[in-house]
Order: structure tokens, then C-alpha cells, then sequence
């Protein structure tokens, strides 16, 4: 479980987050939507102990964050940075030798799965590749929340439909709690759980997929440009 | 692929519709096992969650029942299964006249008109 | 344990570019001594020579390495701190992989230095002054000290790295290159102010050492049947003390290090 209390984020020029209230369940997709510069990125940071609220406080499963918070979160980041001079099978070696419930049968199957060499340079990787690594290594860790910055952003369709089949394979709701920002939202609208709209640093809106069409007979677009307009 | 799903009804309500439909198709027979929850979001590339709801809500509607431990399976109780078939029917008849009306035909013009369109229909199918 | 090698394994492989890159400039630079004393006939002195003064220069060494190796980092600082290892780890395995390649360009001079003085014979006088023994028992407190001086640099570099990175993303990059430099200076004036007042001297002064005990004890050690040749009155004299007092300083220098690395860094 998630928790954020009052959190503020202000950098040295903006805010990024104003007084943010959320609660995130495990056994749910949670998504995060919101245009450019909304906060997203800010919030998944901010719970991966990568980056410190300016005021509140985050709790995973009761435990107040920081980095080493990374025993319980496993976090993908938007960017593709990896240790260019291994290959991929290294790569996955490395990281099942820093995370303890990195599982090494899960990460295989995936990357077989996800049709990825294991002897290919991760320096000359193409980007749609690097895309489902990440998705290997994200996924292969049997670990109580995981965070997914923009996992879909500028891959080709073939690409975006593995990752999101990939998902539904691997995650275990019984025991996680997913967190995706991206802006591919059709994409993604068979997968949430709930959508979590923000607009310029606050949470704007929070509601179930089902229950939104069900009830105001909206998708999330269109649910997300309303509150945007 | 993914399977593409309309965005005016809720994802759980159009998965019922689907199994619903198959099971009139014939391709899912009564006492057959549904796939599990989680291979039925994989199959059609939906939340795992969002299938159970779907499974709730046919075994609500009592097209489907749960077996514990053993998975999910279409009833075997025909009367159910000839009463959804009868709902459909009817749901699918009364969208038809309803956008008829609306657009000016009466009753009799749409009979006619089904008349015809069927008589064509299934002759073009003997020849 | 097993998840920190695989870490020194992975911070050893980041760092051997700068590795080959200090192997082959030290090749080079001896190399090229060698080159241009055998013209003069001392090729072999002249490349000992070349190495025995790049030897003093590894004081330098692990603070380069971690240089190298944090900017490597910097790019990629979600993935080098999102990991369960506490700060001191991550950093301990990035020192240790540095003293492993500092190890093997000092080991490689001191090879380079001591073949010179074995085979060379412009060396001969040397040989009135000194013993082998004298000559390993200098070379080993030379050694020692080279390595102490070496991680003393690099944990200050990296405090002041880690300082810097702290401040960077909540006052900009120019204001705390500034507040950097002016809290280095701070800290040197302070250490510089210290070591001239009695409380420093009373501090530190114990456990007095003059450098020809070391030497002449080795040689006892080492060599019963070479006497010693060096005068009394040349003699250094350190105090453990002052050693003592300056790891702890580097000590809790290190330990604030992993504690902003854990608590105050973003990425």
C-alpha cells in the first residue's frame, strides 16, 4: 500500500506537486494521467525515494521512504540508461544479484517472451528492445509495488501491444499495487484498475475505469479533457 | 492483437456480452470451462480484475458458475441458457425498432421491410 | 555480501576504460623516458626514474577513479541509487574497485623502479647508501602513506561531490559549485588553523615514530647481514595520533557522505 500525505514538491523554479493526498490499494493497476509537466514523473520519484517531498510524507506498506525504499518498490524509469557494456543476459544476472526477490525463471520467461536476445549489446539495443528490457527487469521482481514512468512512450504499436500483454502476464495483483504514468491512455484502458487525473501539481480526479463509463458513460480521454478544459 | 473494445459501455459489461454471445455461437458449450481469470485478461487484453467482474456478473446471471478450486463453467441449465437467448433476442430487436422508428418507419413498413430482406437473405444463402 | 561483489564487479568494469587508460599512459610516459635515455645510454634509469616519480602521483589516483566513476553515474543516478545497498555500500564498492586498479599501476611502477635499480649500473652508489632492505622498507611506508594520502583526497572528493549534488537541485548548479568551494575552503582553514594550536599538538602528538626506526627495524627484520648506512640525525618523525586523528575525521566525513547519498540526493 501507498500512502501520500500533504505532499508538496517545489523545485528551484516551479512546484511541481501542491498538497497531494492519494492512497493507492495493492491488487489494483493504478493509472497517473495528466499533460507535460502535470507532476507525473514527480509523484513515481517521489515514491521511489528517488527524489524528497519538500513537505508531507510517503509510506510504503507503513515504512517512510527513502531510497533504500527500493527493497520494496521496483521502479522503471522514463529514461532508457543502462550499463552499456553488458549485454542483456548481463544485465539481468546484474540485477538479480541486487534485488533479493529478483526472480530468475520469471525475468527468462519474459524476455523470452518478449522476444529479446540475451546476448544483444544493451548499448545496441534498439529502442522498442530497451523498452521490453526494462519490462523484463521491472516485472521479474516479486516485489510489492511497482512503478511504470511512461513504459509505452515512442514504441511502435507492436512493441506497446507486447509491453501491455506482457503486463497483464506477469504482474501478481494478489500481492502488487501498479503505478503507471503515460499518455497512451487508449492503450492502457483495458489495464487500469483506477485513473488518477493531475493537473498542474494537484490531483484533479480519481475514479474507476468501469464506474466512469458505467456512470457517466465517459472513457478516460474524454473524462481527462473535460477536467482539462 | 489486443481485442478492441467500444468506449460507450464499461469494459466488464462488454466482456459479457462476449462470452454471452459465444455461448450462443455454440463455440462455448454448456459445462465448458471458462479460461481463468487470468488467461481470460490475457486472451483479451484486460485487467485480471476486471474479468472477475465479469465472472460475477454472469454468475449473477446465472450463465455461469464458479466450481471451488476446479475454475469457472458455462451452466448446464438449458432454461437459463434458452432465457438468455430469448433476452438477447428481445434487447437486440427493441435497439432495431427503436432506431427504425426514430428515423420515421412504422410498425407495418418495418415488418414488410423484414419480410423482404429476409426472404432475399435466404435465398441467396440456398442458391 | 554476494549482492556488494557483484557490485565491485560492475564498478570495476565501469571504471576499466579509465583503468586501460592509466595502464597505457603509464606505458607511455615510461616507455618514452626509456626511449629517450637509451639515446644517452640510461634507458634503463631513465624509465626508473620516470616510474618512481609517476609513484608519488597515485596520491592523485582514487580521487581521478571516483571522478571518473561518479560522473559516469551521474546520467544514470536512478538506476546507481535505486537499489537496497545502503549509501556506505555503494560507495565502498566504488573505492574498492578504484584501490584494485590503483593497486595495479602502483604495483606496475614499483616493478618498473625496482628492475631499474637491480639492473642499471648507474645505480651502484645508491647501493653504498642504501640496502635492499633499506630500499623495500622505504618503499613500503612510502606505499602505505601513498595509499592513506589516496583515500584521504578521494573521501573528501566524494563528500564534496555528494555535497554538491545535494545542493544542486535545490539552489542550482553555479550557487552550489560556489557554496562548494567556499565550505572546501572553510573546512581547509579550519583543519589549517587547528593543526597550529596546542589542543591539536596534544591531540595527535603520541605514539611518536621516527622514520629510522621503521627503517632500520625492517633492515633488522629483513637483512641481519647488511648493515645500515643512514645517518641518525635525517631522521622524520610522524605520530600515529595525527594518522589516528585523521581517519576519524575522513571517518565522519564518510559517514555524512552516505548519509545525504541515502536521505538527500534526487535524481
Amino acid at each position: 500500500m501507498i500512502k501520500l500525505e500533504h505532499v508538496t514538491k517545489r523545485y528551484l523554479k516551479a512546484t511541481a506537486l501542491k498538497t497531494i493526498h492519494v492512497t493507492l490499494e495493492t491488487g489494483k493497476i493504478y493509472g497517473l494521467i495528466g499533460s507535460n509537466g502535470s507532476g507525473k514523473s514527480t509523484t513515481l520519484k517521489l515514491i521511489a525515494g528517488l527524489i524528497q517531498p519538500t513537505k508531507g510524507s510517503i509510506e510504503v506498506d507503513g515504512i517512510r521512504v527513502d531510497r533504500r525504499i527500493a527493497a520494496k518498490v521496483s521502479y522503471l524509469s522514463e529514461l532508457d540508461e543502462y550499463y552499456g557494456f553488458y549485454n542483456v543476459r548481463q544485465t539481468i544476472d546484474f540485477f538479480a544479484s541486487q534485488f533479493s526477490d529478483f526472480n530468475r525463471e520469471k525475468a527468462e520467461t519474459i524476455r523470452d517472451y518478449m522476444k529479446l536476445d540475451p546476448e544483444s549489446k544493451v548499448k545496441h539495443l534498439s529502442k522498442g528492445n530497451r523498452g521490453r528490457l526494462k519490462m523484463v527487469l521491472t516485472l521479474a521482481r516479486e516485489v510489492p509495488v511497482i512503478l511504470m514512468d511512461e513504459p509505452l512512450s515512442g514504441l511502435d504499436p507492436m512493441v506497446r501491444d507486447s509491453i501491455v500483454k506482457g503486463l497483464i502476464s506477469f504482474i501478481d495483483l494478489e500481492h502488487q499495487v501498479i503505478l503507471i504514468t503515460t499518455h497512451e491512455i487508449k492503450e492502457v484502458e483495458t489495464l487500469l484498475d483506477e485513473v488518477i487525473v493531475i493537473k498542474n501539481g494537484e490531483i484533479a480526479g480519481q475514479c474507476n475505469v468501469d464506474d466512469l463509463r458505467y456512470e457517466q458513460n465517459m472513457t478516460i480521454v474524454e473524462w481527462m479533457t473535460k477536467i482539462y478544459e | 492483437m489486443v481485442e478492441t473494445f467500444n468506449s460507450s459501455a464499461p469494459i466488464y459489461l462488454q466482456l459479457v456480452e462476449r462470452i454471452n454471445r459465444q455461448i450462443l455461437r455454440g463455440e462455448l458449450k454448456p459445462g465448458d470451462k471458462l479460461p481463468s481469470v487470468r488467461d481470460m485478461g490475457i486472451q483479451s487484453g484486460v485487467n485480471p480484475n476486471t474479468v472477475s467482474r465479469t465472472y460475477r456478473e454472469l454468475e449473477g446471471m446465472k450463465i455461469v458458475e464458479t466450481r471451488r478450486g476446479q475454475g469457472t463453467f458455462v451452466t448446464e441449465n438449458h432454461e437459463i441458457l434458452q432465457n438468455m437467448r430469448e433476452q438477447l433476442k428481445q434487447e437486440e430487436i427493441s435497439h432495431f425498432v427503436a432506431s427504425m422508428k426514430a428515423m420515421g418507419y412504422s410498425g407495418h413498413e418495418i415488418m414488410n421491410g423484414l419480410k423482404t430482406f429476409l426472404t432475399h437473405a435466404e435465398g441467396s444463402e440456398s442458391e | 555480501m554476494s549482492a556488494w561483489i557483484s557490485l565491485v564487479k560492475k564498478e570495476f568494469r565501469l571504471g576499466l576504460p579509465a583503468l586501460l587508460f592509466t595502464v597505457i599512459a603509464l606505458i607511455f610516459i615510461v616507455g618514452l623516458a626509456g626511449y629517450f635515455g637509451a639515446r644517452h645510454g640510461h634507458g634503463i634509469s631513465a624509465a626508473a626514474i620516470a616510474a618512481l616519480v609517476l609513484i608519488p602521483i597515485h596520491i592523485f589516483y582514487l580521487l581521478c577513479y571516483m571522478f571518473d566513476s561518479l560522473q559516469k553515474e551521474r546520467k544514470k543516478l536512478h538506476l546507481w541509487l535505486h537499489n537496497p545497498l545502503p549509501g556506505y555500500s555503494l560507495l565502498l564498492a566504488k573505492l574498492v574497485s578504484a584501490l584494485i586498479a590503483m593497486s595495479i599501476t602502483l604495483f606496475l611502477s614499483c616493478v618498473i623502479v625496482l628492475f631499474g635499480l637491480k639492473f642499471s649500473s648507474d645505480n651502484k652508489e645508491i647501493f653504498h647508501a642504501f640496502s635492499w632492505s633499506n630500499i623495500f622498507s622505504t618503499g613500503i611506508f612510502s606505499v602505505i602513506n601513498i595509499y592513506l594520502f589516496a583515500l584521504d583526497f578521494a573521501i573528501w572528493f566524494i563528500f564534496l561531490w555528494v555535497f554538491y549534488r545535494m545542493l544542486t537541485r535545490r539552489i542550482g548548479g553555479f550557487l552550489s559549485f560556489i557554496i562548494t568551494l567556499v565550505l572546501f575552503g572553510v573546512l581547509a582553514y579550519l583543519d589549517n588553523l587547528l593543526s597550529g594550536t596546542r589542543f591539536y599538538e596534544w591531540l595527535t602528538h603520541w605514539g611518536k615514530v621516527s622514520l629510522v626506526d621503521i627503517l632500520t627495524g625492517f633492515n633488522f627484520n629483513f637483512s641481519l647481514n647488511h648493515g645500515s648506512h643512514l645517518s641518525v640525525d635525517n631522521t622524520t618523525v610522524f605520530y600515529i595520533g595525527s594518522y589516528v586523528f585523521e581517519a576519524i575525521i575522513v571517518a565522519i566525513l564518510f559517514c555524512i557522505t552516505s548519509w545525504i547519498l541515502d536521505k538527500k540526493i534526487e535524481v
